[in-house]
């Protein structure tokens, strides 16, 4: 997973595909109805919702996760005794490693789940090949090509 | 094993943990495990008061050395606030006041080809079929000459009580409460865990915890 950070920090995916920007956070409210309705499309950018989600799992909980983590380690309390300041003590931290672990779990179901909504065979040849079908109506700069 | 080389790399071998001032002792250290040894030693020992008690320092040292308790309390001391962490996931800040172990384990003048210390205790923390399951367990020799650690006979101010270890429990301050053995009565000097228990250098870690135990 380092690795895959450290490269996606290099190529740009990181900053490209996944920080939300301006466009992303008003597109929210659209995005939220469209999901409610159950009308996904299929484009060749991460959607609002999935480009927040994406960014809060990798730059939000992985973070809390490994460093609540570590806050809960005797041995790393002796090197690092700032982070039981950080998170205000053992017990605290393990409360959030914990809501973390929820968030966590619960964004791995949402995640399967809207992969098998969105067409699974589609979704995995995008992950395995880069190549995805687009919905219609999908612009060419932002069609079909990886 | 791995998370025992990084740490050990990473963290220095005098390294303290966190002590806390009195006003962070929220309540008494809740006691785990053996709280009430039932072996007919034990038994004998803690109806007198553990006056005819004696730790034992052996096994790969130069001279084999014993003290009584009252020894023991005689010796410099050394008095600390610090967080005991279960493996369950609770904490308690507790005062723990001992002689440090290195102090000891000089005066036996251990012998360079050893590498770990294995504390014997008196607890019969299972019993089995085939009897009692006594509690046992072990650290390496940075952990045992840490000046964190010590032979505890007191806690919160109080001589050290039978539920919480009397008459002496080791403090491996950088280590969960399974390392921090209680009822102990002889530490051995070894360079192989193997013999001992099932091998892998202490009960819980025989009944698949981690030996290193720093987490």
């Amino acid at each position: 997973m380092f690795i895959w950070f450290l490269a996606s920090f290099i190529n740009g995916h990181i900053r490209r595909d996944i920080v939300p920007r301006g466009a992303d956070i008003k597109g929210v409210p659209k995005d939220v109805a469209d999901h409610a309705r159950l009308r996904f499309h299929h484009g060749r950018t991460y959607g609002p919702l999935q480009k927040l989600s994406y960014f809060g799992v990798f730059f939000i909980l992985f973070p809390l996760i490994v460093l609540t983590g570590l806050t809960m380690s005797p041995g790393i309390n002796s090197i690092a005794p700032f982070l039981l300041d950080v998170f205000g003590g053992r017990q605290t931290a393990r409360t959030i490693h914990f809501v973390v672990m929820l968030a966590l779990v619960g964004f791995f179901i949402i995640h399967i789940v809207m992969v098998l909504a969105a067409g699974p065979l589609n979704e995995l040849r995008s992950m395995i090949t880069g190549w995805y079908r687009a919905s219609h109506g999908t612009s060419v700069s932002g069609g079909d090509k990886p | 094993m791995l998370t025992y080389q990084v740490q050990r790399r990473l963290i220095g071998a005098q390294t303290l943990a966190r002590e806390y001032s009195p006003s962070e002792i929220r309540r008494g250290q809740r006691p785990n495990g053996s709280t009430n040894p039932s072996t007919a030693e034990y038994s004998a020992l803690r109806a007198a008061d553990f006056a005819h008690y004696k730790l034992t320092i052996k096994g790969m040292v130069e001279q084999e050395v014993s003290f009584s308790l009252a020894e023991l309390r005689n010796m410099p001391a050394r008095s600390q606030i610090t967080r005991h962490d279960c493996v369950e996931g609770w904490s308690c800040i507790a005062k723990w006041t001992g002689t440090p172990l290195g102090a000891i384990l000089d005066m036996a003048r251990v012998k360079p080809e050893a590498r770990f210390c294995v504390y014997h205790c008196y607890d019969n923390i299972q019993t089995s079929l085939a009897g009692d399951i006594l509690y046992y367990e072990s650290s390496d020799l940075i952990d045992a000459y840490h000046p964190q650690t010590i032979l505890a006979y007191g806690l919160n101010d109080q001589t050290l009580p039978v539920a919480n270890g009397a008459p002496i429990r080791v403090r491996i301050e950088r280590a969960l409460g399974y390392k921090q053995p209680k009822y102990v009565h002889t530490i051995e000097l070894v360079d192989d865990l193997s013999p001992f228990g099932q091998g892998k250098g202490g009960y819980w870690p025989d009944n698949g915890y981690d030996w290193y135990g720093g987490i």
